[in-house]
């Protein structure tokens, strides 16, 4: 035998279980071959009732979402799931094992739950962002407590309606009580029935202290009703919310400006927010001629009012401390992040204006109002008034041009298009 | 003074007592100190230029509007030249054209119109962007044929420049005559470039054989543009007279 044949031989030799196995076939799954089971998670597929506003992804909450009771919707894909409970729980502890979802050391909350169509592999569910966000901001009883700072009064039940196994088991009727201080309807059930807190999971505990998005982690998995257990293979889908917008700056003056108003601000001491995004800047009267005359600060056919101070009254609409989503047509300019100033622009000259200031967060919430600065936009002299006012009859625009007044690149351009005449007369 | 004219003087004379150690002979400079030791081809030249320039817009209209609101400090420009040094002259040096852009800018708070004496908060500015087509003629024999590393150069050309100013972070309007425009007109400069290379052959060697930089520089330029569109009565002068620094290299 050849030293080749050899070699094939001993290949052969030590292959041959391996083909003889692959050649085989495959084990028929049944439900005692649980490793198969699984609940994924098609995260790419997320979508939510409410349309996402501004570059926010599909994994990041804000507060309203939460108050327009916004539902997510998550695509699972479900194999062999015949027979078993397709459930989403939320926590901050795995929720895989049965006394995390029940009993004394309660750590999760069910948010979901569903039994799968067994001719289908492809489901959806449809998770509340309030549901997401209620063991958050409202008391749920859980073991340890996720909420940190509780409001007072609330009495949100957490009693169990239903299901074989209840996340109520400890806690009764909320002890501390839900934020909100609203009557609660807020349930957490077992197996069956998820959460279904109301507006009031909406409402962040210990609000002025949020400098920071919260992380969660929805975990997916089949239960089998009749032990509680977990089967197959569980995955999960994380994010983050925040429900409250940033702190507003507490230092807000106001500098003159030709129809406009230039706002500094800032804090003291300085903010540990990592999420704000930019600052907005809100006026009262709102910008534009018409709510001038409208607040009677402006003669319905002038171009600019007569006062030349801020003796006016304070503003009625602007409070310190309100929440500025509610100011939206007020606002009249914006500031970057990295910025301590801003203008308020498009507005009118005479007119006193009550100037506040409100942050917003990469989560688009808008925090509440600054303290409230008052300013007069008066005629300025910028250069280029200078540069007009001193007779110069530069500007119009980068594509002005006067053949009248302007021969000099006339005469070039038809010196060069006469020399190139001539040369290619030449050529030829 | 005289220390530094005595300095100039030592230094010249070291550079001197370099240079003659070389020769010269039909094919050029040659020995110790000749800068012809298989050079890569030489194509042309990149600046990187930073300068004082203060726009001349109050030679172009009756008072001070530009030194009335930016007051009467310096201003100062960052730029790039490339130059395509198309001619070798023999013992002259390169001729070619060259194409350069700059940016400048200056700002300040503008006056209350109905109290000139104050400041308002709004900000106004002015930006210029000069570009120029120049033909740029550097007389590289001293270093070349000598080994004396200076190199006057000369640049003549055409200016054209976009400007445009601002008040309060928008677009200025008066009148409704937006402020932005443009500007053209003549160019020339005039400039000493000392030759870097003779501070470290051997690393000006190594930047040769790796990268292909010929000769590095560094250089100082008096320059004037007349960018007023040619005399035009339209057209905001923002060119200037003025003095750039920088570093160069021949590629």
């Amino acid at each position: 035998m050849t030293s080749t044949r050899r070699v094939f031989a001993l290949l052969v030799a030590a292959l041959a279980p391996f083909l003889i196995l692959a050649l085989l076939p495959a084990p028929r799954a049944d439900a005692q071959t649980i490793s198969t089971m699984a609940a994924a998670v098609n995260s790419v597929g997320i979508t939510h009732t409410i349309p996402r506003t501004g570059f926010r992804t599909n994994n990041q909450l804000n507060y309203s979402d939460c108050i327009d009771d916004d539902v997510v919707k998550v695509p699972v894909t479900v194999t062999q799931g015949a027979g078993y409970t397709l459930q989403a729980w939320l926590g901050i502890a795995d929720c895989t094992p049965a006394t995390a979802r029940s009993g004394a050391l309660t750590q999760c909350w069910l948010v979901a739950s569903q039994v799968p169509n067994p001719t289908s592999v492809s489901t959806e569910l449809d998770i509340p962002v309030r549901a997401i966000v209620a063991g958050y901001t409202l008391d749920l009883g859980l073991s340890g407590g996720i909420v940190t700072s509780p409001g007072t009064g609330g009495d949100t039940s957490i009693s169990g309606t239903g299901g074989d196994t209840s996340i109520s088991g400890t806690g009764g009727s909320a002890g501390a009580g839900g934020a909100s201080g609203t009557s609660g309807t807020t349930t957490s059930a077992g197996i069956g029935t998820p959460i279904n807190p109301g507006p009031e999971a909406c409402v962040q505990p210990n609000a002025s202290a949020i400098v920071s998005p919260t992380n969660f982690n929805i975990q997916f998995f089949l239960i089998d009703p009749s032990t509680n257990a977990v089967v197959g293979t569980a995955s999960s889908w994380t994010g983050q919310f925040k429900l409250v917008g940033p702190q507003p700056p507490n230092n807000v003056s106001t500098g003159i400006g030709e129809d406009l108003l230039v706002v500094n601000f800032s804090y003291t001491p300085p903010t540990t927010d990592t999420s704000i995004n930019t600052y907005n800047i809100y006026c009262d009267p709102a910008p534009g001629g018409d709510s001038a005359v409208d607040a009677g600060l402006l003669a319905p056919d002038a171009s600019a009012g007569t006062a030349a101070d801020c003796s006016a009254a304070s503003s009625t609409v602007l409070m310190e401390g309100a929440n500025a989503t509610d100011f939206g047509s007020y606002v009249c300019g914006t500031a970057q992040k990295t910025s301590q100033s801003g203008n308020a622009s498009n507005l009118i000259d005479g007119v006193p204006y009550h100037i506040a200031v409100a942050a917003t967060d990469t989560f688009y919430n808008t925090g509440t109002l600054s303290t409230v600065g008052c300013g007069v936009p008066q005629p300025v002299n910028g250069f280029f008034k200078e540069y007009r006012n001193a007779g110069g009859q530069g500007g119009g625009g980068y594509c002005s041009f006067s053949m009248k007044r302007e021969p000099a690149p006339l005469f070039a351009l038809l010196a060069l298009a006469l020399g190139a005449a001539l040369r290619r007369r030449r050529a030829t | 003074m005289k220390r530094f004219a005595a300095f100039l003087t030592l230094g010249l004379l070291g550079v001197c007592d370099v240079a003659s150690a070389q020769a010269v002979d039909e094919f050029g400079a040659y020995g110790a100190h000749s800068r012809d030791h298989g050079e890569s081809p030489q194509y042309g030249a990149l600046e990187v230029r930073f300068g004082r320039y203060i726009p001349a817009v109050d030679s172009s209209v009756p008072g001070t509007p530009f030194k009335n609101t930016f007051g009467d400090g310096n201003r100062y420009m960052f730029g790039l030249e490339g130059d395509w040094q198309l001619v070798r002259i023999p013992h002259l040096g390169t001729f070619g054209p060259g194409l350069g852009w700059g940016y400048t800018n200056a700002s300040s708070l503008a006056r209350l119109a109905n109290n000139p004496s104050e400041f308002s908060a709004e900000t106004t500015s002015l930006s210029v962007m000069p570009f120029y087509l120049v033909g740029v003629l550097r007389a590289d024999v001293l270093a070349r044929d000598y080994g004396i590393p200076i190199v006057p150069y000369a640049k003549l050309g055409v200016g054209y420049a976009l400007w445009w100013a601002s008040d309060g972070g928008t677009t200025s309007n008066v009148n409704g005559v937006v402020g932005r425009g443009t500007s053209y007109g003549p160019q020339y400069a005039l400039g000493l470039m000392f030759l870097l290379d003779v501070l470290d052959e051997q690393t000006a060697r190594d930047a040769d054989n790796s990268i292909g930089i010929n000769n590095s520089y560094i250089f100082g330029e008096l320059f004037d543009s007349e960018l007023s569109g040619f005399g035009s009565n339209t057209r905001m002068n923002v060119g200037a007279s003025s003095w750039v620094l920088g570093l160069a290299i021949e590629f």
